[in-house]
């Protein structure tokens, strides 16, 4: 009746003499083999031999056959005891496991080809820039209930990313009413950055209840961020100067 | 429990974790490379073929393991290839055509870099026409080679004698786990040396270079 079995699978005794094997059994292992020992690697002979004393239930592990065409091959084995006798099944799963291998070796080769002081230098320079991308957008309170944002440089996703972070926190942190985004200085805006700054925009909003303020808007930019099409949640001013102007004139009002 | 350094080490491999590793690793009082290998590279490994043999974890984690381990020993002892490579001894290092076990052999060639010698390392499975088109044009003083599996224990017996028999008569070492667990001398046959541990390369290395002084006085 076993010999049917779709799986590679024996019967052994207590001594690990295989009583019974499937066909699928005798097309995978060693003609010669008379024991379960003989059908696996002497490295994993020790493994085995975990398995060889009676036991409750069924247990699995992996270890290497030695195969007919192959002398090791990765296997999953369940066993099972039911007196006397043991039941053993082989599952190959060198198939899995070699996909793991490829891309290791992949690995190794990507490995020894590379430089590590380049890669070191690499890292570092990575450091600097996301430095420099924290600096390229400082969060500057001007009065209690005033900040500054001005965008030095060119506007892209990655410094979006790393600005929002933190113009977030200093916006919770504080009780600004106005936010003013300051462009005079800021270069070319690509659409990663558009879409980034709009959603910082949109965020600050939901934050403060109020629209942020953009100043210093040039025509470059203001093609660019009409380029794609958001809809901008902010007020637009013209210059620093000129809401200065405007917030020194309000603060003086109740003196006068 | 405390854990031991080299349980640590295996851990971190285990869990992929590259950057906790080379910290862990930087942050060792004694950062003697022998020292490093010797107590916590290499027992961490044979720990995770412990743990293999224990059912506790798959040949996917070792693969795993063994994957960070490489990262992390070729993060940290890379040779700066600025150095002079005028008038140093020459030693190449490799696996026997289908051995995969290339850990060992790595840091064996890492202690020689460490001792001044200039090296090639070709790592896994190196078949014996490549090593000996290779030692033939370079001409290295030291030829290692590591034999893990038993199965290849009869292609060890044609690399030893091969290489050995090179114009330049290179010294033959033969190293890898199977060292420990059996007698090669049958198949080294008196043209290689058999190295079983760390230690006795770095010994073997001390006596070499004394005999080169030895040798010029």
């Amino acid at each position: 009746m076993s010999s049917v079995l779709p799986v590679p699978y024996v019967k052994i005794d207590k001594h690990g003499v295989i009583l019974d094997r499937s066909s699928k059994a005798i097309e995978l292992l060693d003609l010669q083999a008379e024991t379960i020992r003989d059908c696996f690697d002497e490295e994993s002979h020790n493994k085995l031999m975990k398995y060889m004393l009676p036991f409750k239930g069924e247990k699995t592990f992996e270890a290497n056959l030695k195969a007919r065409n192959q002398p090791f091959l990765l296997c999953d084995i369940s066993i099972s005891w039911e007196g006397e006798y043991a039941h053993i099944v082989f599952i190959p799963i060198g198939k899995h496991v070699q996909g793991l291998e490829e891309k290791l070796l992949e690995l190794r080769l990507r490995l020894s080809s590379t430089d590590f002081e380049l890669f070191e230098k690499k890292e570092a320079l990575e450091e600097a820039m996301k430095r420099l991308d924290e600096l390229s957008g400082p969060f500057i309170p001007i009065s209690e209930k005033m900040a500054f944002v001005p965008l030095f440089g060119d506007v892209n996703e990655s410094k979006m990313i790393t600005v929002t972070g933190n113009a977030l926190k200093a916006a919770y942190e504080g009780q600004f009413e106005e936010i003013f985004f300051d462009l005079s200085a800021t270069g070319e805006i690509d659409e990663g950055g558009v879409q980034k700054l709009s959603e910082l925009f949109r965020m600050l909003q939901y934050m403060n209840g109020k629209p942020v303020k953009i100043i210093g808007v040039k025509p470059k930019h203001a093609r660019q961020l009409n380029a794609f099409d958001v809809d901008w949640p902010v007020y637009f001013e013209t210059s620093l100067k000129d809401v200065l102007i405007e917030h020194l004139q309000i603060g003086k009002a109740p003196q006068a | 429990m405390a854990i031991s350094a080299a349980e640590k080490l295996a851990r971190l491999f285990l869990e992929g974790n590259h950057a906790e590793a080379l910290r862990f690793i930087k942050q060792q009082p004694d950062q003697n490379r022998m020292v490093l290998f010797r107590d916590l590279f290499t027992p961490a490994m044979y720990m995770i073929g412990d743990l293999w043999e224990n059912n506790e974890i798959s040949v996917a984690d070792e693969h795993l393991a063994t994957g960070v381990c490489d990262f992390v020993l070729s993060r940290l002892f890379q040779v700066s290839s600025d150095e002079t490579t005028r008038n140093k001894k020459k030693a190449m290092f490799l696996c026997l055509q289908g051995e995969q076990h290339y850990l060992g052999i790595k840091m064996i060639n890492s202690i020689f870099e460490e001792k001044g010698w200039e090296t090639k390392y070709y790592g896994a499975s190196l078949p014996l026409e490549y090593a000996l088109k290779s030692a033939l044009q370079w001409k290295p003083e030291v030829i290692g080679l590591s034999v893990s599996i038993v199965y290849n224990l009869p292609v060890l017996k044609n690399y030893v004698r091969a290489l050995a028999a090179l114009p330049n008569k290179p010294d033959i070492l033969v190293g890898g786990r199977l060292t420990e667990k059996y007698d090669l001398e049958p198949y080294v046959n008196n043209q290689g040396i058999i190295i079983r541990n760390l230690q006795q390369v770095e010994k073997w290395l001390d006596e070499y270079t004394e005999e080169r002084i030895n040798a010029y006085k």
